[in-house]
């Protein structure tokens, strides 16, 4: 009986070994989690000041407290001790200005965690962005608040690290990990095992722009070609309705928009109200334009379509074509224009399915005011119902990249388009919540667009803006049929905020480019390196508005007078030439190359983003001091018992192992 | 942060195994020699058995490879075997004075060194990757995985290496004497210390544990024996000493030609 009961446990544990797989278990994933999709806050600097956030070089670390109010923040800066703290906040506490500088200020924390709990975590607002966005750039005294929930919290110098988490899998992971570790919040944290965070997001450049350069231009040795930060910038997107040649004053129309948004962390930003309803608007309307009037007619005026960059940052690419139209450099060489030439600036900025358009004009009492009020007028008698526009004089025009011409030069006639009045209905600006869902958008995939949804409000727009800018062009009312079809408007949004591989940037690419499904944020990032939406937009705008022409692939590359050519898939996939004269100008800052150029001036944009090397969140188990403490006893008892140990033996070892002779041993 | 774990950790593994080297085996080049020739064997067990592991089916099954690795070992620990017996003869003709004199006259030493060899070898292959992720800020926890592991892999390291040490001296001393019991005493006791660590993918710590000290202390009392110790000598000796005395017993033939 005693060996059945024997040889049983005996093949329970032989089964129970051999049942043991390899599976690779790193002692690594063992003690860290970690969280690839977590974006993190970098720093930025501009002529006078630092911006953003940074960790220490070997990374931030710090227990997690999750804050749901303000008592616990209370808590944590007066009461906690077993700090430093990682305050990880929800949105709601993130909006209150107040709260966050005081986490900001106390030495108890070392990192903020922003925590988005899903697409229903919205607060009723969200814009880290100025009241006043682009306050020093303008060319007033920016007295009107814009935007007025705005926190300004882009604008603060953190001088600890800050992520950003969307998963709510993610956030439940901490969650649980925090409550199982670190309750109750009281002394007792002291002796336990806590959970904490470790945030890794060193930033090389400090102080300011400036600085930064001259730290960077002094560094000559070879073994060290790292530069601190980089002056931001890309590329605007220029094109003209017709090649310039010896314009008239007064005779070009500067319809222009934004491509970029403002972002505090890495990689986010999708900027759908605040950036992407102007820009598709923009590239709709060009478009119907294009089709409305004839090839190489030949009338008195002109139209330029201006897609500037940076504009977030200080006007960036407006400025930067402020500054080449002075050097007689813009749009070529060849033919520049003044600021005599530009009869009139529209610009299109924030829209949504509200069909109440908005027509700022500045308030001058002189004859600008005619021909800014003339084209509104013209707007309103185009306007395709359910559109309606209403003139807006303001004294100051709302931020767009109006600002720097006017600042150069306050004559120009300019007109800014936007769905709102003296304060912005966006209560996103910038913010992350700023997507499809707060333009109430859903993607309907080339099926019935009801009457109502933002792309039937935006085609319609576009409509009424086309012929409007057709009858500044012509001096005649349009008289055709040709309207922007809701559809357009919806691939292009799709195209933007859902999915790269989409219908529309697939013909406007070249037929053997692949695209992927992954969304390019609109943060206008380092001028080092062009942002592939840039690429994008301007390869639609060459699909929309240039012209077919019958070329081989082979000869339909260069760019010849006043052309350039692009093979594009088309509407066949198959591949067709267009000729266009869209042009990729630089979008930097003049203040990176202008000899001595006095950095607090607020004459051009001086932000530059920092270098960093890596931006890594994961969480871990901190030990306790005392868990820390047993171990390392244990082991040092061990270590000298071991040496009495062994001296004893062998001190003792011709007394313990005598061997009587003659026994072999 | 927790560096101080590390150095908790670090002692514990390889304390025992530092004191031995420095008080027996640092003074003698030959021995260090040796050493360092036996921990070369095991590592080339350890590249043969891991090919094999690859090459076999089964790789899935943990036990398998465990006791393939064993049995690599062991045959690694008979070639040393056939190795330093050849080499005994050169050995006795280079001679630093004062120094390997030892060697040559008692056989117990060469296993020694060579067990000890083995030990560190396979301790360094068993704690160095554990230690240097420790050395981070974080512990061992959070992911369900007992805040022991740290402190019990350091513990059956330092265990392996006392258990290679005295499994030398026994396994030489099987052979010379035809002793087929120690033979199997060793072959048997490291396959089961080995198949027990399995439980520590289950937590089961204490499992493990428990049955690797009983054959250390087993292991350790015979190989105490085969090299001339005795109960009644070790009572002798603590009574001269005051009974001050105690903890794992460490053979450090030596010094015993008479």
């Amino acid at each position: 009986m005693n060996l059945v009961l024997f040889s049983l446990c005996a093949l329970h544990f032989l089964l129970n070994l051999i049942s043991v797989s390899c599976e690779r278990q790193d002692i690594n994933a063992l003690l860290y989690e970690k969280f690839d999709k977590a974006a993190s806050c970098f720093r930025l600097l501009n002529g006078t000041h630092q911006f953003g956030c940074s960790s220490s070089v070997s990374g931030s670390l710090g227990v997690i407290h999750f804050i749901q109010n303000e008592h616990d923040i209370d808590w944590l800066i007066n009461n906690a001790k077993a700090g430093p703290y990682m305050a990880v906040v929800p949105p709601k506490i993130f909006n209150q200005r107040n709260l966050m500088l005081e986490l900001q200020s106390s030495k108890d924390i070392s990192g903020i965690l922003l925590a988005i709990n899903g697409s229903s975590d919205r607060p009723e607002y969200f814009s880290p962005d100025d009241t006043c966005p682009n306050r020093y750039s303008g060319e007033g005294t920016c007295s009107e608040a814009w935007n007025p929930e705005g926190t300004s919290l882009l604008l603060v110098d953190w001088g600890k690290p800050m992520f950003v988490v969307k998963d709510p899998v993610v956030i439940s992971k901490m969650h649980e990990c925090f409550l199982k570790f670190n309750q109750p919040f009281d002394d007792s944290q002291i002796h336990k095992s806590l959970c904490s965070l470790q945030m890794k997001s060193h930033m090389h450049a400090a102080v300011d722009t400036p600085t930064c350069i001259r730290r960077s231009n002094s560094i000559t040795f070879v073994f060290n070609p790292l530069s601190y930060c980089d002056g931001m910038g890309d590329k605007n997107i220029i094109s003209t309705l017709e090649p310039i040649k010896k314009p008239d004053n007064r005779s070009i129309l500067l319809f222009s928009t934004r491509l970029d948004t403002a972002s505090m962390f890495d990689g986010v930003m999708l900027g759908a109200m605040s950036t992407m309803t102007g820009l598709v608007t923009f590239l709709a309307t060009a478009k119907l334009l294009s089709s409305m009037l004839p090839a190489n007619s030949s009338y008195e005026r002109n139209v330029m379509f201006a897609m500037f960059n940076g504009e977030m940052y200080d006007y960036i690419g407006s400025g930067r074509t402020v500054y080449d139209i002075t050097q007689n450099t813009f749009p070529k060489t060849s033919n520049p224009i003044g600021f005599e030439h530009i009869g009139l600036m529209v610009d299109v900025s924030q829209l949504s399915k509200s069909t109440q358009l908005y027509c700022h004009t500045k308030k001058m009492n002189n004859d600008v005011d005619l021909l800014t009020k003339d084209f509104c007028r013209s707007l309103e008698t185009n306007a395709v119902k359910p559109v309606t526009v209403s003139t807006e004089v303001d004294e100051e025009l709302p931020p767009s990249s109006v600002h720097p011409f006017l600042k150069k030069d306050k004559n120009i006639p300019a007109v800014v388009l936007a769905n709102h009045a003296k304060q912005f209905i966006n209560r996103y600006y910038n913010g992350l919540m700023d997507n499809a869902s707060n333009i109430e958008y859903r993607y309907y995939n080339s099926s019935d667009i009801p009457e109502g949804s933002v792309q039937d409000a935006l085609a319609k727009i576009s409509t009424s803006l086309a012929r409007s800018l057709y009858e500044w062009v012509t001096k005649k009312r349009y008289s055709g049929s040709e309207v922007v079809k809701p559809d357009i408007i919806d691939e292009l949004l799709h195209c933007y905020l859902e999915s790269r591989n989409c219908k529309i940037f697939k013909d406007a690419n070249a037929p053997e480019e692949k695209l992927t499904a992954d969304l390019t944020p609109l943060y206008v990032g380092v001028y080092k390196s062009v942002n592939p939406i840039t690429k994008l937009t301007a390869l639609t705008h060459v699909y929309f508005t240039g012209r077919d022409v019958n070329i081989s692939e082979s000869n339909c590359k260069s760019s010849v007078d006043d052309y350039s050519y692009y093979w594009i898939s088309g509407q066949s996939g198959k591949g067709e030439c267009k000729q266009t004269t869209v042009q990729l100008l630089k979008a930097l800052s003049p203040a990176f190359e202008i000899d001595g150029y006095d950095w607090t001036s607020r004459e051009y944009s001086t932000w530059s983003e920092s270098v960093w090397q890596e931006m890594s969140l994961r969480m871990f188990l901190k030990p306790s001091g005392q868990q820390e403490m047993v171990t390392l006893i244990i082991g040092l008892v061990t270590l000298v018992l071991s040496f009495v140990t062994v001296y004893w033996l062998k001190s003792q070892a011709h007394l313990l192992f005598q061997i009587e002779v003659g026994v072999a041993c | 942060m927790t560096i101080s774990e590390f150095v908790g950790c670090a002692c514990i593994a390889y304390g025992p195994l530092l004191a031995m080297f420095v008080f027996t085996i640092m003074q003698d080049p030959i021995r260090i020699i040796i050493l360092i020739a036996a921990a070369f064997f095991w590592l080339v067990s350890l590249l043969l058995s891991s090919v094999f592991w690859f090459i076999l089916p089964l790789k899935n099954t943990l036990i398998f490879g465990v006791v393939m690795s064993v049995l690599f070992q062991e045959f690694f620990r008979y070639l040393i075997y056939r190795l330093l017996r050849k080499a005994e003869a050169g050995l006795k003709k280079v001679s630093v004075p004062d120094t390997n004199i030892e060697i040559t006259n008692n056989k117990h030493v060469l296993a020694y060194v060579a067990g000890l060899g083995f030990g560190t070898m396979s301790g360094a292959f068993a704690l160095v990757n554990v230690l240097a992720d420790i050395s981070g800020p974080a512990t061992m926890g959070l992911k369900g995985s007992s805040s022991l592991f740290t402190i019990i892999s350091a513990v059956l390291t330092s265990c392996f290496v006392l258990l290679h040490t005295f499994w030398g001296v026994i396994f030489f001393n099987a052979i010379d004497t035809h002793n087929h019991m120690q033979l199997a005493w060793v072959v048997g006791s490291h396959l089961l210390v080995s198949s027990v660590t399995l439980f520590n993918s289950r937590m089961l710590y204490f499992s493990s544990v428990i049955p690797a000290i009983t054959v250390l202390v087993c292991s350790a009392y015979m190989a105490f024996m085969i090299c001339g110790g005795s109960c009644r000598k070790c009572k002798v000796v603590c009574g001269r000493g005051g009974g001050g005395a105690q903890g794992d017993v460490t053979p450090s033939p030596s010094n015993s030609a008479t």
